[in-house]
Order: structure tokens, then sequence, then C-alpha cells
């Protein structure tokens, strides 16, 4: 039984949805200053022109669509699609006007990979591409990495302490207003101090590593982006292997870990509790998950004799295993030695930790650890339970900011998404083997747009097939969103063409 | 937190008894295959059969004259005597193939064993053309042991029992097709029976007509239609069905391995004659759509790459292929380098597909079982509607599987987590593969067929395997049979005795 | 659900939606019509010859295998006497073939040159844009992404580079002649060339991009049209 939406719930829709157009409109402003400081006149004008009209179609509809309909969480989830599916609209418009795109569908592909924290580009020669709208990608990734975060610890969670886990059933509270602000309000003050901290660091050591003061300020500050926001741009073609520098990659590392970790986490961590790191089921799951692929990877490199080294062999597995796990996408390999000099089993790995992921409720993709954690503590009570005697009762705890009891719904629900996650992996896969390529690299990726991982194999490049493009367009989409806004958005289709009154 | 209780003394000897009776029929069914070597002369084959016999034999003589009666069985102890059963069973049934002088190593031999037992039909036997009859009927017969004793052990132990144990098939109780084990294994037999006898008769005559003297054809039939119903996919000859270049002998395997991969529950159904269930069951549904879902994507893949230009060959090879694939069964009808090598990459994709989901639980077939796909397809189903309503709101949905079943989240949470367990499984042995230096499409497409014990093979299987890689395909066959929950019992009652705590 | 609720007919939000729809295809053609004035062949037309294989889909033929799991790597047992000259897509599609030989590449310095103790790092770009020197946005001629290897420049040679390119400059071209490696021992990093000589191919300079007159305009009216929209829409809220 579906209801048909009334006027009110469109109104409150595409309110929302001008609302974060509105948003995008305003943030043009900074690279429109960055485009005037480095003298890129004709992109300034695009930035100016762009962020008029996101600002006129928010401010009309602010005057037209006001209703007294109540936000609940089906509007919200609808509006979260909605907005993510217009936003690369706006964004790249400026990309395409720049002259390094060859369709605006690159170009969107580039606004959706920026806003959702991706990594995988498009664009055509960057090496030489105007500084202005090189930050602009970069940005795209900061105001859509906080902006998820403030979207789902409030709009999918009610809350800090159930954070992420579930998104249906009982997690959902309708009334998500009041939430929205104070923890938007904690997510940017966070995100402004690291910004200054993490940048600080990166420009020192970029400097060190060679680059002129002035420049160096302007690669640290896209840098952080990349990294915090765990989004994977970079401004150099060849990504961070450019700096040659060991410091930077250290430096990065920190900041891709505190990326991909939870606001929930980085919030309790500001109030003086260090234990949670310890005792939190999820740092737990994420350590542990990375070091077997760590181990992994190094028993692959070793067998194919990649490194003779350890120096080496440590760097490179350590840099790109974290930026893989925590689905950054910052490379300091060519993607083709992946397939030429890598084997086989140092790639699957990588595959494997961008398609496991980060923390719920950080700006990292895929699968979560806080679900792996569920599923193997739910296993686990499973096993105990045939063992034991029937009417024993099995009680499963697990720890997020308190110790807490596993549920079977929980369970249940994080089995789901995990499901759902490597369905839309292996889709997408299954896609690229279509078209030709072969398993490795479209199952690569695939999981890199999917999981926003972002590290490419060498696939993602301007000529590839277009209807591949939308396939990993849809993928970012539907990863970043976790399913559930998709869902909603669909759910208001289907109810206005089968819906009854 | 223990896992679980520490196992009393009690315990342990019940799980002993259980075995050893496991491996007291395994034992005996070896003397078959004896007297028939000793019927057709072949008596060094006879001979090994008949010391593997003995040992087993003996064995189960002294448990039995050790060893206290059996006690009450709790789900624990049914669960942890299965885990051994399948660990122990092959130790013995591999003896005769490693006194024939086959196999290199005794892991070797284990491993075509273990193949047998679980059905799955990856064999490293080497020089299969110039093995005895005799030998290669017990390892047929393997297949037939194997096949018959998994479907008991889930019809009775997974489906029937209480708590935890009865979710793992994906849904309670009512799977129990009647009431008791003895009952169960009865109806199972018989059917069995019939069944042998039509397949055998069908095939001898198809074998026949592609022009195989009279005895030959009865004994390549009793072989094929064991490898075939029990979905196990060993066959007399190393070239697999493409030996015979027969269609016949292939539509007929093509109804045996339909007929292995439905459920027995499903076969009592239908006769009683409730042919309607067909129609109405989730699990031919889902079945229904995954098959042709897979040869249009096979058929796809083969075209695309001109593979087969005409429609004929095209649609016996993908056919037979996928069927042989989904049922778990794993006879070729082509070489299997050509999966990797001349089938471009979808069609081989869509066998690998096909491995994976498997056919119906309660039968031999392995893999995630459909059931299980169906549920969670339920289930997603559910929580997309779920998100665009408001809170309050209950979806409700229902399944027919034997009669109308609410949908309950209990059982979709089983069937995602066993789902995902065996999605585990498949992927750490394609890691396995990778380690040793093959490539990820016969990686996958290895580990999978050892997992869900379908035995289709692109050539990483070969008794110069590296005993790592050997090692692995056997947990996996093992863990794929047992669907982990023995398995993982097994573990546990380990880890409790080495803990120590009660 | 509330009583009051009356459901928009289906054929006003198809309506809506395509008009929704229409705007945004309006925005993309706006943008469109505003991109930068390019002559309609580019500098690079006629097409540069493709390549035989496609690396991405089939396996590259090199004269040394991969490393793969579990098996010795092989080394070049037959070095040609000459420095091979290659371009950075040979060199990663074959690294265990190249790994330690001398070879001749050209490719144009972008980036920055990174100065330290054991020399000064750059990049040499080798794709169309650096090669060619047509970066854009001087043209329409798409050619995909960058392709380029790490080298590392004695000082003194990196003393001679005048340009380096990067937004709005094509860097100088340079020939260089140096010792590819796969793994660099001394500084851990991967695939770079260690150069010895270099010879300059050809001078960097300034790009001259072409403009879009209509740009100006039609983004000053577009935010005129913002900010009168801005300023009605706080009064209509005040006065509510």
């Amino acid at each position: 039984m579906l209801f048909r939406p009334d006027a009110g719930d469109f109104r409150l829709i595409l309110l929302y949805t001008a609302r974060v157009v509105f948003g995008i409109g305003l943030a043009m402003v900074v690279p429109l200053l960055v485009c005037l400081a480095y003298g890129e006149v004709m992109d300034a004008w695009s930035f100016l022109l762009t962020g008029s009209i996101a600002v006129t179609v928010g401010r009309l509809a602010e005057m037209r669509l006001q209703t007294r309909r109540q936000l609940d969480a089906s509007h919200a989830l609808a509006a979260v699609a909605l907005a993510w599916l217009t936003a690369p609209v706006f964004a790249g418009v400026p990309l395409f006007m720049s002259g390094h795109y060859a369709s605006f569908l690159d170009a969107y592909f580039e606004g959706m990979s920026g806003f959702a924290t991706i990594g995988l580009t498009l664009a055509n020669d960057l090496d030489h591409m105007a500084r202005g709208v090189n930050f602009w990608r970069h940005f795209m990734q900061f105001i859509g990495g906080q902006g998820i975060v403030v979207i789902v610890l409030t709009a999918f969670s009610s809350g800090a302490a159930r954070l992420g886990v579930l998104y249906t059933g009982e997690g959902r509270e309708d009334v998500i207003l009041p939430n929205i602000v104070r923890t938007a309000r904690f997510i940017w003050r966070v995100a402004l101090i690291y910004s200054l901290i993490g940048t600080g660091l990166l420009w020192v050591s970029v400097v060190a590593a060679g680059l002129p003061v002035l420049d160096g300020l302007y690669h640290a500050g896209n840098l952080f982006m990349a990294a915090f926001d765990t989004g994977g741009f970079a401004t150099q073609s060849t990504s961070v292997a450019f700096y040659r520098s060991q410091a930077v990659e250290v430096v990065l590392m920190v900041i891709m870990t505190a990326g991909a970790f939870s606001f929930a986490l980085h919030y309790q961590l500001w109030q003086g509790r260090r234990d949670v790191l310890v005792r939190n089921t999820e740092t737990r799951t994420i350590a542990v998950s990375t070091l077997v692929m760590l181990g992994i990877m190094a028993i692959g490199l070793v067998r194919t004799g990649t490194f003779d080294a350890f120096g080496p062999l440590y760097r490179h597995a350590l840099f790109n295993t974290i930026s893989a796990h925590t689905t950054t996408g910052l490379g300091t390999v060519p993607g083709r030695m992946f397939v030429t000099d890598w084997g086989a089993l140092a790639p699957g790995v990588l595959v494997a930790a961008m398609a496991i992921g980060g923390m719920a409720g950080s700006t990292a993709g895929g699968i979560k650890g806080i679900r792996l954690g569920l599923i193997l503590k739910g296993l686990r009570s499973d096993i105990r339970k045939v063992l034991l005697p029937e009417n024993a009762v099995v009680i499963e705890t697990y720890h997020t900011s308190s110790r807490q009891i596993l549920r079977a719904s929980q369970v249940r629900d994080a089995a789901l998404f995990l499901l759902l996650w490597l369905v839309l992996y292996l889709s997408g896969a299954l896609l690229g083997l279509f078209y030709g390529y072969p398993l490795e690299l479209s199952l690569f990726e695939s999981t890199a747009a999917a999981s926003s991982g972002g590290l490419s194999i060498g696939m993602v490049r301007p000529d590839l097939e277009t209807p591949l493009k939308v396939a990993y367009i849809l993928q970012m989409v539907v990863g970043r969103l976790e399913f559930i806004s998709i869902f909603a958005l669909v759910g208001y289709v289907m109810s206005v063409v089968r819906g009854k009154v | 937190m223990t896992l679980a209780f520490r196992p009393g003394v009690r315990d342990l000897s019940n799980v002993a008894v259980l075995v050893s009776r496991a491996i007291a029929v395994v034992s005996a069914a070896m003397l078959v295959p004896a007297a028939f070597g000793l019927a057709l002369g072949e008596t060094a084959s006879a001979a090994a059969l008949v010391v593997g016999a003995c040992i087993g034999l003996s064995l189960a003589a002294v448990a039995a004259m050790t060893l206290p009666d059996l006690g009450e069985i709790g789900w624990g102890d049914g669960m942890v005597a299965s885990g051994l059963t399948w660990l122990f069973a092959p130790l013995v049934c591999a003896v005769p193939l490693f006194l024939s002088g086959h196999f290199d190593s005794f892991l070797d031999a284990y491993f075509d064993a273990m193949s047998g037992l679980t059905c799955a039909g990856l064999s490293v036997l080497q020089d299969l053309d110039h093995l005895p009859d005799s030998m290669n009927l017990w390892r047929h017969v393997m297949h037939f042991l194997g096949g018959q004793g998994i479907v008991l052990v889930v019809l009775t132990f997974f489906a029937g029992g209480g708590g935890a144990v009865g979710m793992y098939a994906g849904e309670g109780r009512e799977d129990k097709i009647l009431p008791n084990v003895r009952r169960t294994a009865r109806f199972i037999w018989r059917a069995s029976l019939v069944y042998f006898v039509i397949g055998s008769t069908a095939l001898t005559i198809a074998l026949a007509a592609a022009g195989m003297d009279l005895a030959s054809s009865v004994f390549h039939a009793v072989n094929l239609f064991m490898a075939a119903f029990d979905t196990g996919g060993f066959s007399p000859r190393s070239s697999s069905i493409g030996y015979y270049h027969s269609a016949p002998v292939e539509a007929v395997l093509i109804v045996l391995m339909v007929a292995g991969a439905l459920s027995f529950a499903l076969h009592y159904r239908l006769w009683q004659g409730g042919a309607r269930e067909l129609l109405r069951n989730i699990e031919t549904r889902v079945l229904a759509v995954t098959s042709t879902a897979f040869l249009v994507m096979m058929a796809i893949g083969l075209v695309g790459d001109g593979v087969y230009t005409d429609l004929t060959s095209l649609l016996r090879r993908s056919l037979f292929q996928l069927v042989s694939a989904h049922s778990g069964a794993g006879f070729a009808s082509v070489p299997g380098v050509l999966f990797s090598s001349g089938w471009g990459l979808l069609a081989p994709g869509a066998l690998i597909l096909a491995m994976t989901v498997g056919g119906m639980s309660g039968s031999t077939t392995g893999g995630i079982k459909a059931i299980r796909i169906g549920l969670v397809a339920k289930m997603l189903g559910v929580i997309s509607r779920q998100s665009s309503l408001p809170r309050d709101a209950h979806v409700v949905t229902s399944y027919h599987h034997m009669q109308r079943q609410d949908f309950s989240s209990d059982a979709a949470r089983a069937a995602t987590t066993v789902l995902l367990l065996f999605l585990f499984l498949y992927f750490s042995g394609t890691a396995m593969g990778l380690l040793y230096g093959f490539p990820l499409e016969e990686s996958l497409f290895e580990s999978t067929s050892a997992a869900a014990g379908v035995g289709l093979s692109v050539g990483i299987t070969a008794p110069s395997m590296p005993d790592g890689l050997m090692l692995t395909y056997i947990a996996q066959m093992y863990l794929g049979r047992l669907e982990f929950i023995s398995a993982l019992a097994l573990a546990g009652y380990v880890g409790a005795m080495v803990r120590g705590r009660v | 659900m509330s009583p009051e609720r009356t459901p928009v007919p289906r054929l006003t939000v198809t309506g809506y939606a395509l008009v929704g729809l229409l705007l945004l295809i309006g925005l993309i053609a706006l943008s469109d019509a505003l991109r930068l004035e390019h002559p309609a062949t580019g500098p690079l037309t006629p097409e540069v010859a493709e390549e035989d294989i496609d690396p991405l889909r089939e396996e590259v033929p090199c004269p040394v295998a991969a490393g793969r799991e579990g098996t010795d790597r092989e080394q070049a047992t037959t070095l040609p006497a000459l420095p091979q000259e290659v371009t950075s897509n040979q060199l990663y599609d074959c690294p265990q073939f190249y790994d330690g030989q001398t070879i001749l590449y050209t490719g144009e310095v972008v980036g920055a040159l990174l100065a330290r103790d054991h020399g000064v790092w750059s990049q040499l770009n080798d794709d169309v844009y650096g090669d060619v020197g047509a970066p854009l946005p001087t043209h329409r001629d798409f050619r995909g992404g960058n392709a380029g290897v790490g080298v590392l420049l004695p000082a003194d040679i990196a003393a001679t580079v005048g340009v380096v390119g990067g937004p709005g400059f094509h860097g100088d071209v340079l020939r260089v002649t140096g010792r590819f490696q796969r793994v660099d021992e001394a500084t851990g990093e991967v695939a770079i060339i260690r150069v010895a000589s270099a010879e300059l191919v050809q001078e960097g300079r300034a790009l001259e991009v072409p403009d879009s007159p209509a740009r100006p305009v039609v983004a000053s009216i577009a935010a005129l049209i913002a900010l009168a929209v801005t300023v009605v829409e706080r009064r209509s809220r005040t006065r509510r």
C-alpha cells in the first residue's frame, strides 16, 4: 500500500534540495577568490555565473516553496538523494567551462566524484589545469565530506550513540532538525581546527620537500581536503608520488586515518576519553583488518619480488593500504604498475581494503567497520547458541560509546547492508567485464567507485565508455548515500507512479 | 565470556560413537566395489578396497567395544559429530584410493576422497583413463554416500532442530519432511533407489545409442547416475562428458542434475502429487530467475566473442555447462581450459555466479542455496519499501515454501549470515590462489568450484598443484559442504575444551 | 496518514519534473554555449597513430615477464647497446624489462622542481599535451589524462630548466638519457628515471588561452539577478 505524496511532500523535498544548491552557490565564492588571486579571469567569471544561478535557484525556492508540513525522515532522505544528484550539475558547470573536460557528463562525473569524496577523475591534462578550478575539485570534497557526516549523524541515525548502525527500523527519529544544527556546529568546528593543524603540517612538509612557500600553501590546502575528507583528488596527475617525500606521506597517513574516524569518536576523544580508542568495537575491527590487509599485501609483494628492500616495501604497502582502507585514494605508485608489477594478491588486498572502508559517521565509504564487527560478534553468539543447551541465554555485547547489548536485528541489518555493498561492487564489475575489461581491472575500479576508495588502476580515464561512466556515477552516489536515501527517493517516484490515494 | 560449556565425558563419548558408526557405514560400502572388482578379476584393486574396509570396520569395532552406549544426544553433540565425521570419513575412504597407486601422496588421495564425499568433483587423480573399474566405481559410490548422507544431516540436524541450528537452514522446522530421522532416511533411500533405477536405465539406453557396448554402458550409466543425481561431478573418463560426444547423454544428465538439485522435501511433495508446489515454491522461482539470467549472460558473452556461431551448439554447450555449474554437479562437456582461454569473460563469469548460488537447500548441491537468495531478496524488498513509508507502517510479506509462510526477519538474518560466510569462503580461497601466482579469474573460478562443491576446473586443480592450495581447497569443500555451522560448532567445542572453562 | 492529504495529480508531477529537467538541461546548454572559443580543429589533428594493442584489455607482450607471486623475477639478458627511445606507457607496461636500463626519454617538465640533497625531483610528461606542446585549455582536442615519469635531475641540469609546466605555462621539453628504476633503492621511489644528461628540445612558454567574450556579460547579468532575487526574498521574509 503506497500513498501518493501531496504538494507538501514535494515542496519539502524540493526546498531542502534547493537549500543545498544555494549552499553550493555560496561556496563558489571561495574558488572565485582563488581564481582572482591567481589571475584566472575566465574561470572566475564561470564561478560567478554558476554561483549566481545557484543562489537564484535557492532564493526563489525559499520564496515559493514554503510549507507548513513537518519534515520527517523520508522527506529528508529523499531530499538528500535528490540534492546529491543535482549538486554535481552545478559543480560541473565551471569544470566543464574550464576546458579540461570533453563532455558535460565527464564534468558531472568529476562533480559527483568530488562531492562523494571518491577521487576518480576524468580530467584531461590535469597538470595544466587552472589553479582555481583545481582548487574547486578539492573544495567539493570538503563540502561533500563534511556534508555527508552531518547527514549520517543526524538524518540517518538518532544521535551519536546509535551511530550509523541502523538506518532502518527503530533507528529512525522523525524530528531531526534540532540535532542537525548542534551536530553540524561541532563537525565544522572540529573540521576547521583539524584543517589548521593539518594544513600547517602539510605546508611545512611540502616546503621541506622543495616546493616554494606560496605554492606549498596551495598544495597543502588541497592535499588536506583530499586526505581529511578521504577524497583522493590530487593537484597533480601523479598524486602523492609527485612530492617524492616520505615526510609528506607520513603526515598524509595521519590525516587520512583521522578522516576515517567517526565524528562520534572524535567527539569522545575531544572530551578526553582516550580509552574508547581501544575499547570501541569499530576501531578494533578496523585495526585488525588493517593489520591483516597489510600482512597479506606484504606477503604478496614479497612473493612477486616487487621490492627487494624492507624500506620501500613497508613505505608503499603501508601508504597504499591506509589510503585504500580509509577509502581516500591518494597513491604513491602509478596505477598501471599495480597491474604490471604488483602481482595479483596485492591489488586484491587493495580491493578488499577499499571494500571494507572506514568507520560509520566519517567521510570514509565502504561497508564500514562497525558492520563487520557486529556481524562477527553475531556469528560468535550463533556458535555459542548451537553449543549451549537450548535454555541457555546468550548475550553478546559491543562497544561504541558505551558497552551495549547486541541485538539480533542489528546483526541482521549490518549483514544485509554488507550484502548490498557486495552486490553494488559486483554489479559494476560485471558491467566492466561486459565491456571487455579483465576481472582485476573492472573489480578494482568498480570497488573504487562504489566504496569511494578512488584508487585507480587505469581504467577510469576520459575515453572510458559512456555506460560505464554512468554506472560508476550511480555506484558513487548509491555507495555514498548507503542505499537508504536512494531507496527513499525511488520510493517517492514509485508512489507517484503506482500509489493509491 | 566462555564460548561454550566445557563438554563432559558423556558428550565426548556420544560424539565418538556417532562418528564411528558413520565410519562403519562408509567402510562397509567399500565392500560393494570390492566385490565388483573380484567379479571382474581386478584383484589388486579389490584387495586395496578390502584393506580400506578392514581398517575402517576394525576402528569402528574398537570404538563399539570400548565406548559406552549412545546416551541422549544434544544438538551440539550432533553438530560436532557431523563436523568430525566429514573430516574422518575421507581418511578411511582415501586408503583404497591411495593404495591404487594413482595418487602421488596420501594428501592427494585425501583430496579426492573429500571431493567425493562432499560431492565436489574436483580430482587430482593421475591417469584416470587407466584406473581399474572397481576403483572407479568406488569414487562414484563416495558421491552417493556423501550425497545421501548430507541430505540426511541437513534434513535432521540443520532443519529440524530448535534454536540457532534450525535457523541455519533458512527457515525452520517445517522442512523436517517426516517426523523423525529414521523415517526421513527411509524416504530418502527409497526415493534415491527409484531414481537410480529410472536414471541408470535411461543413461544406459542413451549410452548404448551413442555406440557403447551394453556392459560398459551399464557401468558408465551407474557411475554417471551417482555423479549426476548426487551433483558430484566425478566421471569415469578424464574428458568428463565430452568423452561421449552425445547430445542424448547430455540431455539425460541435465534432467538428472536438475532432479539432484531439487530438495528432498520438494521430491516428497511431488511424489505425493503436489505438482503445484513446483510453481509456487520460492526456491524453484529463484532458480528459474537465476538460471535464465545466467544463461542469457553466457549467451551474450559467447556470441559477443564469436565462440559459437550456430544456435544449436551454442545452446547445447551453454545449457549443459550452466546446469552443471548451477546444480553443483560439475560435469564438463568442453575442456576446462576453454573457460579461462577460449570463452571470453562473461561466460565464465556467469558460470562462477551460477556456482556461487547453487541449488536448493536439502539437496546434495553446494553453494549458497536458493532459499537464502530468496529470503535475502525478500528482505531487501521489505527494507526498500519501508524506507519510503512512515515510521509506524509495517511491511508484512510472505513466501511459499512447502506451505505459505510469513516472512520472519530471523530467518532472513540467518540466511544473510550464511550467504556472507559463503562469499568470504569464495574470496579467501581466491586469495590463496593469487598467493600461488594464479591469475584472478582462474583462482576465483577454482575457489568457487571447490567451496560450492561444483567440481568444474580451469586447470588449477592438478596433481602438481602446491600442497598449500590443495589443503585450502580441501578446507573449502569441507566448510562449504557443512554450511559452516557444524564446522564452527566443532571449532567452538574444541576451543571450549582447550580453554577448559565451564 | 492525515485525512487532509490531497495527492498531486500525476500529470502535474510529470509536468513539473519535465520543467525541472529542462531547466537543468538549459543550464548545461548555457555552459556549453559559454565554453572558451577554440578553433574547430585542434592543433593535434590529424590523428595521432593509435596503438596496436589496448593495454587495458589485452596483455602487453613484454620481453621479460612481469613478476608474479611465487616465481623468481627474470632479468633482461640481452640489453640493447644503445639507449632505447621509450615512452612512459612502455615503461609502465613492462617495468621489469626496463628496470636498470639506460633509456632515452622526452617529456615536458611539469609541476615543480623539488630540490633535495640527492638531486632535483621533477616530472616529465610525454603525453600529447606535453610533447606536441599544446596543453589544455588552449584547444578542444581532448586526449585523456596525463602520462609521464618522475625524474631525478642532477642539480646542474635542473638549473638550466627555464619554464616549469603548469597552469598557464607549457614547460621546457627535455630529452633525457638516464637509468630507469622500477624501484629506486636509494630513495625508495617507484618508477623513476635517474637522469644522466639532458638536452633542451623545446623552450617553455606562457599559454595563450582563447577566451569566451560572452561569459563575463552573462555572468554579470546572472549575478545581478541573484542579487535582486536575494533582496526581494529578504524583503518578503521581513514582511512576513
